[in-house]
Order: C-alpha cells, then sequence, then structure tokens
C-alpha cells in the first residue's frame, strides 16, 4: 500500500511541476488530509453504491467549503483518475505523501516540536534555524504542548529524534543507575537491582 | 549479604551528582504492527541489518528484514509490552554480547545477560563482540591435530574427535545425548586441572535451546558437583524463551568462544540441540513472512547451520593456534535420520555419532553405534597408543556384528566363528561406561588393548566390568610406573606392550572370577 501512495504522488508531482501547479495542488490535498480525518466521508468515498461522478463533486465541494475558494483543475482531475481506477482507499496517505515529496523538492522539512508548556515564537525560531543548519534543509516546526514531558522539549524531524525533556533525562538516568555494577553498591550483594534478574 | 542502606544511597547519590543529561539526538522509528514476537516499523531510515532497537520499557529487537518503507523486526521480551504507535530508537549497535573470562562459570542469556543470580557481569563495550562472527579463512585454519577427549571409551577409541573438529551427536530422545556432553565437559576437567587461568584448559560452553528450564539446572548443578562449572559457560534459551532469544543463544554461544579461541585456548561448544533451535528460526521467519521451503523451514535454514558450524576451526599458529571445537546435537524422530534437519547437519559436520534407543534398552551405555557413526578428521589427532589398539578393535567388533546376525539362525557354529562371538560380546561389554565416570586415555589404551588381545576371553561376560574395575586399581597401584609413562609418552613402544603384557598376565593369575 504504502509504496503504491507513493508512486501516485511521485506521479502526481512530476505533473504539478512541470505546469507549475504544485503550491495550488498542495494546499487542495493538504485540506482534504484534514477533511478525511471523518469517519463518514471516509465511508462515503469508499462505498461503492454511490457513483463516481458523485464522489468526486463531493470531495470538490468539501474542498471549496473547507478552503472557501474554488479546487485546483489538476486536483480535481487527480480525483477522478483515482476514482476511476479504484484507488480513492489510498487517499489520505496520498495526501501525506505528496506533502512530504513537495517539502523535499523545495529543500523544506517539517518537523514536530513537543513541549513542556507553549514556546515563544522566536524560541521556536531559534530552534528552526539550529535545525536548517544542521540538516541543510529549511526547517518549520509546529509546536504541540504535551504535558506527560515534565519539562524540556523533544524534536521529531523525519527519522530523527532530539529529545531535551526532562523525561527523557530521567529515563536515562533510570537505566544508567539500574547498569550499575552490583559490588559497589553493597558489596556484592543487592542481586535485586542488577538488570538481568 | 550485608546491605547497608546508607552506602547504597551514598552511591547512587554521587552517581546522580555526577549524571549529565545531555539532549540525545537519535534515529526512530513507529511501531505499525506488534504481535507474536514480531513486530513491523515504519521510518529508521538507516537502520542496519541486525541492528539492536531499543523499543523503551527494557525491550530490545533486533532488524531483520529491511524493506522499502519499513523495518521488520524480531522483540527480544514481552511482546505485550510493546505498543502500536510507540516510538522505536536505533541504538546504533549490531546485536552482540559480552565475552571473556568474566562469562566463565556463568549461566547466560543469548545476550549475555545473567541468569544465575550471581550479579550483573559489567564489561565495558571494547569487551563485546558481535553475535554473528565471520568464519576464520582457510590461511587462518590448519588441519585439526589435537585430540579432545570425551572421556568415553567408545567414542575416543573408534570415533575420535580432534580439536576444531565439528562432530554431530544424533538420536533420538532419551538416547544419552547430554549425559554424553555432560560427560565429555566432566573430563575436560583432566586437561588443565580446572584452572580458567590455566592456558592447557579446554574451556566449555554449554548451549541449551528450547529445553525445559528444570533440565538447565539440573545440567548446571551436575557440573557443580562434579567441579566442572569453573571452566564452562550455560548459554540458556529455554523455552520460555521468546523464539527469537532461542535461535540466537547458538551464535551468541560461538561468539564467547570464538574470543577464547582467538586468545589461543582451546574451547569446546555444545549446541543442544539445533533441531530445536531451526524450529525456533522457522517460527520467527514464518511470522515475518519470509516465503517457506520444505517442511516450512525458510530457505537459509542450511545456512543457519553451516554458517553456525563454520565458526569451529582449529587456527593457524599464526594466528595463536586455538581452536573451537564444535559438537551439535540434532534430535530426530524415530530414528529417522533422513528428515530435513538432520541431513543438513550431518552433510555440514566432520562425522556424527549415532545414538540408538534399541541399544539404550538393550543396556548398552552410551548407546553408540559404532558401526554407522564416524569421525571424518579425528582420527590423524588420535593419541598414538590408542590408534594402534583401536584398530583391532575396530575391527573385531565389525566380525562381530556380521557373525551375530548368522548365529542367530541357531546352526552349528565352528570353533573360530564362537571364539570370534566370544571375543565381540566381551568387547562390546568392555565399552559399556558408567554415567560420569570418563577413563583417561591411557586407562582406555590399557583395558582396550586386553580385550583386543584376548586376554579377557576367559572371564564370564557378566565379570567383565569388575575385571576393568579391578585391573585398572591393580596397575594404578602396582604398576604406576607403566601406567606414568604411557601417559606421558602417549606411544605404545616395545618397552610398554611387554610391560602391559606381563601386568595383564600377573593380573589375570590373580582376579576371582
Amino acid at each position: 500500500m504504502a509504496s503504491l501512495s507513493r508512486r501516485y504522488a511521485d506521479a502526481l508531482l512530476a505533473v504539478t511541476e512541470a505546469e507549475g501547479s504544485t503550491p495550488g495542488v498542495e494546499k487542495d490535498l493538504l485540506l482534504l488530509g484534514e477533511a478525511l480525518e471523518s469517519k463518514e466521508l471516509r465511508a462515503f468515498l469508499e462505498n461503492p453504491a454511490v457513483p463516481r461522478g458523485t464522489k468526486a463533486e463531493a470531495l470538490v465541494k468539501a474542498l471549496a467549503a473547507a478552503g472557501g475558494e474554488s479546487a485546483h483543475p489538476r486536483t480535481r482531475r487527480f480525483l477522478e483518475v483515482l476514482l476511476d481506477r479504484g484507488r480513492i482507499r489510498l487517499l489520505p496517505e496520498l495526501c501525506a505523501r505528496f506533502h512530504e515529496l513537495a517539502l523535499e523538492a523545495r529543500g523544506e522539512a517539517e518537523g514536530e516540536l513537543f513541549s513542556h508548556g507553549p514556546m515563544e515564537t522566536e524560541e521556536v525560531r531559534a530552534l528552526e534555524e539550529t535545525l536548517t543548519g544542521m540538516t541543510g534543509k529549511k526547517v518549520r516546526l509546529r509546536n504541540t504542548v504535551d504535558r506527560d514531558l515534565l519539562g524540556g522539549f523533544v524534536i521529531r524531524l523525519g527519522d530523527r529524534m532530539f529529545d531535551a525533556s526532562l523525561k527523557g533525562r530521567i529515563q536515562a538516568l533510570g537505566a544508567r543507575l539500574k547498569g550499575l555494577p552490583v559490588e559497589r553498591l553493597a558489596g556484592g550483594g543487592l542481586d535485586a537491582l542488577s538488570p538481568g534478574n | 549479604m550485608d546491605l547497608k542502606p546508607s552506602e547504597v544511597t551514598s552511591v547512587l547519590r554521587k552517581e546522580i551528582e555526577g549524571f549529565e543529561g545531555a539532549a540525545q539526538d537519535a534515529k526512530v522509528g513507529t511501531v505499525l504492527q506488534v504481535g507474536d514476537g514480531v513486530a513491523r516499523v515504519f521510518g529508521l531510515g538507516d537502520c542496519m541489518m541486525s541492528e539492536l532497537l531499543d523499543f523503551g520499557n527494557g525491550v530490545f529487537g533486533v532488524a531483520l528484514n529491511l524493506e522499502e518503507d519499513n523495518v521488520g523486526a524480531v522483540l527480544l521480551g514481552d511482546d505485550t509490552k510493546v505498543k502500536e504507535g510507540q516510538v522505536v530508537k536505533s541504538t546504533g549497535r549490531i546485536i552482540s554480547v559480552p565475552t571473556g573470562e568474566a562469562l566463565i562459570g556463568r549461566v547466560v542469556d543469548a545476550l549475555g545477560r545473567p541468569r544465575d543470580g550471581r550479579g550483573a557481569i559489567d564489561l565495558p563495550e571494547s569487551e563485546y563482540r558481535p553475535i554473528e562472527g565471520v568464519s576464520p579463512t582457510v590461511p587462518e585454519r590448519q588441519p585439526v591435530k589435537e585430540p579432545l577427549q570425551t572421556g568415553i571409551v567408545a567414542i575416543d577409541s573408534m570415533i575420535p574427535i580432534g580439536r576444531g573438529q565439528r562432530e554431530l551427536i544424533i538420536g533420538d530422545r532419551q538416547t544419552g545425548k547430554t549425559a554424553l556432553i555432560i560427560d565429555t565437559i566432566i573430563n575436560q576437567r583432566g586437561t588443565g586441572g580446572g584452572d580458567p587461568k590455566n592456558p592447557e584448559q579446554v574451556l566449555c560452553i554449554y548451549v541449551a535451546v528450547g529445553q525445559k528450564q528444570s533440565t538447565v539446572k539440573a545440567v548446571e548443578k551436575v557440573l557443580t558437583d562434579h567441579d566442572a562449572m569453573s571452566y564452562t559457560t550455560i548459554v540458556s534459551a529455554p523455552a520460555s524463551d521468546p523464539a527469537s532469544m532461542q535461535y540466537l543463544s547458538c551464535y551468541a554461544g560461538a561468539s564467547i568462544g570464538e574470543r577464547f579461541r582467538d586468545e589461543g585456548r582451546h574451547v569446546v561448544i555444545f549446541y543442544d540441540d539445533l533441531y530445536k533451535q531451526a524450529l525456533a528460526y522457522r517460527q520467527v521467519m514464518l511470522l515475518l513472512r519470509r516465503p517457506p521451503g520444505r517442511e516450512a523451514f525458510p530457505g537459509d535454514v542450511f545456512n543457519l547451520h553451516s554458517r553456525l558450524l563454520e565458526r569451529a576451526a582449529k587456527l593457524s599458529d599464526a594466528k595463536g593456534g586455538g581452536s573451537l571445537t564444535a559438537l551439535p546435537v540434532v534430535e530426530t524422530q524415530e530414528g529417522d535420520v533422513s528428515a530435513y534437519i538432520p541431513t543438513n547437519v550431518i552433510s555440514i559436520t566432520d562425522g556424527q555419532i549415532f545414538l540408538e534407543s534399541n541399544l539404550f534398552n538393550a543396556g548398552i551405555r552410551p548407546a553408540v553405534n559404532v558401526g554407522i557413526s564416524v569421525s571424518r578428521v579425528g582420527g590423524s589427532a588420535q593419541v598414538p597408543a590408542m590408534k594402534k589398539v583401536a584398530g583391532g578393535l575396530r575391527l573385531d567388533l565389525a566380525q562381530f556384528r556380521e557373525l551375530a546376525a548368522f548365529a542367530q539362525f541357531g546352526s552349528d557354529l565352528d570353533k573360530a566363528t564362537l571364539a570370534q562371538i566370544n571375543r565381540g560380546e566381551r568387547l562390546v561389554e568392555l565399552l559399556k561406561q558408567g554415567q560420569y565416570k570418563p577413563f583417561p586415555v591411557e586407562d582406555q589404551v590399557m583395558f582396550v588393548y586386553a580385550g583386543t588381545k584376548g586376554s579377557l576371553d576367559k572371564v564370564p561376560i557378566q565379570e567383565v566390568g569388575r575385571w576393568r574395575t579391578e585391573f585398572l586399581e591393580f596397575m594404578h597401584a602396582d604398576k604406576s610406573n607403566l601406567v606414568e609413562t604411557l601417559a606421558r609418552e602417549k606411544k605404545m613402544t616395545d618397552e610398554v606392550r611387554e610391560g602391559l603384557d606381563r601386568a595383564i598376565e600377573e593380573f589375570n593369575a590373580q582376579f576371582q572370577a
């Protein structure tokens, strides 16, 4: 499934890059991705009793309702292709894939910033600049509050994770204390603290 | 155990004060799917084959399938602690085990973590070795030339094993496979007095795969009772362990052994047993959706065993001359040696020791079928004196087997045939041996010599065991010079032969049948 949606996303990107419609289609697909969070919409799309034309129409209308303006003609045609081929199930994954590919093509990267409390815009910008320097891509961060972290922040950027949270440090300290040689704790005793037992 | 809370507190306090919690930068992925001890992970872009993955909560996994957009991993711990959507960290480390002297005398699991409740094995990263090792190349090896004495007459005389050889132990359940291993381990005590620091001491590694924990405990106890744990490591992956740990345990054991081998030591490793290991591997591979082949084993099950057994070697002198002898065990079902796994392992090893249940039930223990057991390379490593006397033994037994089959027809037998059968029956009796009672090679040479020479032909069959015991007692008490010469020179010189002839005559004269 994953490689299938990647093929469609690749093809779509090639088309939009050639005709310069990438930003418009990307915006549409992002909105669609959000709209597809709704179970009713997904059930409607996967229902074989509904004719294809109706589905395409509904999707375009949903887009217009969400974005305030009409969908890009390329988006509409792409949706028709998907419906025609019976691949509309791929749509939620495809939206995310296309966004990733478009970002990569522009030399950008999007990451998530989890923090214990909301962070100042300047702090976020400073982090973005540091990460841009590190990865060579223009990094944008989305800030989410996660009370479980106890303090500090965690950044998820693609496959990489930077953990500067209090929770992470406490876990690291815990692992270290558990791994202490038993002899150092109590002259050869205290088996219960050793990791293997 | 004396625990002082104040000491513990102060150590912990120092550790906490000295702890620098730097931000961690790690490659991560997300668990897509988990169950039956395997997980599929999305992400982990630069993941390596056999890399150790941290699933959190103390659960680790090994990456085995690197696919286009996900990684298939086997879990080395409780899969109920792993949840879908959970973050997985790569460790940048290929799965490895601690090695070295700290492991001797211990019971550990497939990751080198203690299983004997005797405290942590705390070793720096430099003492770790990847569990999948590359076997020595051709120039790094030399032919097997030193004997590995099992202490079992039937084996040391007719199926001799050399250091660096791979000899399969094969037989049905309840035929004494593990007993043979235990006797061999106990007998290694004679090489260096049981002192692991003595370079002459042969070190033993016993890998228990998929066995009952009680069985492993029993083996450990027997070895401890016979002072054999001081040079032995047990790698235990009992039936209660995840299948991944069971199949990895053999490689972990091999890595522990290789460390000593590369330091110029002699090591013997026992895989008990490879059939269960193949079953565990089959389980993991089917769950990872690798295509099944014959008997539903994955296609690389031959390589699974060949790459493991290729790590046994006698190293060249330039490489230190160390050796790793492998004695794998394969359990057969109803004596079927033509099943998939037995034929594979038979073709990989340098010979096999067949144990048969009908021999076992007939009271011939160890139940070695010397007719079909072979050792392809061990002969060149055999002690010269033993080589000399064993030739006659093999011939006498072969003729006996042939004649015994005919004799069953009950027809009249001529004198020569009767004598041959008579001799054979006594030799079979002479090869019987009690459990945990290995014989030193010089003792074996003395009574095998007596047997093949016909000195026991007049001793009643049921008295052969007593004859052997009393003969050895007599030799050690009255002819200790001769025994020492034989033990030292290991050659059947004319002088030794004459001395033996005289001693046997003298003993037979006083033996009360």
